[in-house]
């Protein structure tokens, strides 16, 4: 071999420090070193040198903007979380990045607070007090029934309970009770429809509830201008000396729903299989005509990034039955109400998920062929909040809601 | 099962990212994170500016993923990888006239109190400055890329005998720049 280098005592130092020294030449440094102290402190400056070089590389790093910068370049995206030592996570280095990382959540739940504010302000009617009214006794001040209100009624007619209704055209309001019906199909002449009140069949009393509004049955469409515009009857009736039975206080939902986007954006493809496997119910409470407050629970689909998936071979890992539940309120918006048979409305929701917080805004349309059930659809957004890596990370989806639910 | 990204190996990877599916990204990622320090250390002791180090650094690997193709038989990435790194850090030495450095430009200043090993850094890299070319590359090669005297001198198509002078010889003179440090130490 080629040797073409002072092979000095020196030199064999750095070649040994390198681990370059063959077996005779370390013998030979070993030797020189045990008599030679100016070559030991020369062995001891070459360790010093080599410490120097080592600090200077363990305090070397490329900076990480310019991975971001690297990929951007090429038409990636930084793939955050990768490797924390070298690919550290954005979101992990400060508190405003985190805030930052809050924004859109925050955002999301503003928006929808600030639709069911105003729905609620200025959809919250009259008609309201009527339901909030539990018990008490009846007065005609206390039930006015709008127009809305009787197209409501109209419309959720499928009831066949037997209902009489007893029209007071020709007697006093104190006993208003002149004809009665038994059969479903009531015909209520236009001419006779200013006082109209209702009466079980071979009962002294009178319970006036929705479902007993909602179980009328006409064989006419009345207009609202002319039939059962208004109800009334002089102050402590005794047809009004009843309970006003609270309808339905509660509303039980059957919930499914299947993605159709989500950000950022993943390949997760539609799949059928996730209408029956995500399914829920939602229990609500009617805190008014126009409003209920219930919890939810249920599975639902999210794509949760690398969760599930060992081998990182995606970015984000589609996981379908994800376990959800939490509190959710619902706004009715009546004002919109399409003949009575759909009423639009938002509905946001905050709780929790097997792997981290969610919240949810939503909006739907709500069909209700009669008083008793009801079918739901509608778009809902959803974040989920998790941690991956000790770096928050958030999923945001967008998904159909198809839900059957019921009085109960 | 399949493999973790770490678990690849470089033609692997390579392969995956011409396959230009999913993977890509990830793919690339695993690359980066098993050479970007390496290449960092390259270019910035190879230009000794940060600013110009970090241009090169970015160049060579956006350059590498730019000359992937299928027709390109691959078989050492980390040695393409630097080669590029190399031919942009000798051209940015070539367009920037860089001034001649002598000893006594190079601030080998030393408190009274016992340096710190960031101290001996500095100084240590400093020192690099004064190395010729080829000595100083060798040794970066050496030091920061944990390559051996056989390894530099493939990449660099010189005889080994040749590398391990220039490598000894840049450490003598690194040692000989520190001496007043050592002897005060």
């Amino acid at each position: 071999m080629e040797n073409n280098f002072d092979n000095s005592h020196s030199d064999l130092i750095y070649l040994f420090l390198d681990r370059e020294a063959s077996p005779l030449e370390q013998e030979i440094l070993f030797k020189a070193l045990s008599e030679n102290s100016d070559l030991r402190a020369e062995f001891e400056n070459a360790l010093e040198i080599y410490s120097g070089f080592k600090s200077d590389k363990n305090n070397l790093n490329p900076p990480v903007h310019l991975a971001t910068s690297i990929f951007s370049s090429a038409g990636m995206t930084y793939p955050n979380g990768y490797n924390s030592s070298v690919l550290s996570s954005p979101v992990s280095n400060g508190f405003l990045p985190k805030l930052k990382n809050l924004f859109k959540p925050a955002a999301f739940m503003f928006l929808g607070a600030l639709l069911t504010f105003f729905s609620f302000i200025l959809f919250n009617s009259e008609n309201d007090r009527i339901n909030s009214t539990s018990k008490g006794i009846l007065t005609s001040n206390d039930l006015i029934l709008s127009q809305h209100y009787l197209i409501n009624t109209f419309l959720a007619n499928k009831n066949k309970d037997v209902i009489t209704v007893v029209r007071n055209s020709a007697v006093s309001d104190n006993l208003a009770v002149t004809q009665s019906f038994e059969s479903d199909n009531i015909i209520i002449p236009d001419s006779e429809t200013k006082h109209v009140n209702f009466q079980k069949i071979n009962s002294s009393e009178i319970t006036i509830n929705n479902n007993t509004l909602a179980s009328l049955n006409f064989s006419n469409e009345p207009s609202p201008n002319k039939n059962l515009f208004s109800l009334s009857s002089a102050q402590n009736s005794p047809l009004f000396l009843n309970e006003l039975t609270k309808s339905n206080d509660f509303y039980l939902e059957i919930k499914g729903n299947t993605n159709i986007n989500q950000f950022p954006v993943a390949s997760q493809n539609f799949s059928f299989n996730q209408i029956y496997e995500n399914l829920g119910f939602g229990l609500y409470y009617k805190i008014g005509k126009n409003n209920l407050v219930g919890a939810f629970v249920g599975r639902e689909p999210f794509s949760i990034y690398r969760v599930n998936d060992p081998d990182y071979l995606n970015d984000f890992t589609p996981v379908s039955n994800i376990l959800t539940f939490g509190a959710s309120y619902r706004q009715l918006i009546p004002v919109f109400d399409f003949n009575g048979y759909f009423t639009p409305f938002v509905d946001v929701a905050t709780g929790f998920s097997q792997f981290g917080a969610i919240t949810k805004g939503a909006i739907g349309l709500n069909l209700n062929p009669n008083n008793m059930f009801n079918f739901v659809v509608g778009l809902d957004g959803t974040m989920l909040f998790y941690k991956f890596k000790g770096n928050i990370q958030t999923t945001e989806k967008i998904s159909v809601f198809f839900n059957f639910g019921f009085n109960i | 099962m399949a493999k973790k990204y770490s678990e690849y190996s470089d033609i692997e990877l390579y392969n995956l990212i011409l396959e230009n599916k999913s993977s890509k990204e990830l793919a690339f990622a695993e690359l980066y994170n098993r050479y970007s320090r390496k290449i960092y250390f390259y270019c910035f002791r190879i230009i000794g500016n940060q600013q110009q180090a970090e241009d090169a650094f970015q160049e060579t690997f956006l350059n590498f993923l730019q000359s992937i193709n299928p027709d390109r038989v691959m078989t050492n990435i980390g040695g393409f990888i630097l080669r590029i790194a190399r031919n942009i850090c000798h051209k940015h030495i070539r367009d920037t006239k860089k001034p001649i450095v002598s000893i006594n430009d190079i601030d080998l200043s030393f408190n009274d109190e016992s340096l710190e090993k960031k101290e001996l850094a500095s100084m240590v890299v400093a020192s690099l400055e004064l190395l010729s070319e080829e000595q100083r590359e060798s040794l970066i090669l050496q030091v920061y890329y944990d390559m051996s005297y056989a390894e530099i001198a493939e990449f660099l198509g010189v005889p080994v005998s040749t590398v391990r002078n220039w490598i000894v010889r840049s450490k003598r003179k690194v040692s000989k720049i520190l001496a007043p440090y050592f002897e005060r130490t």
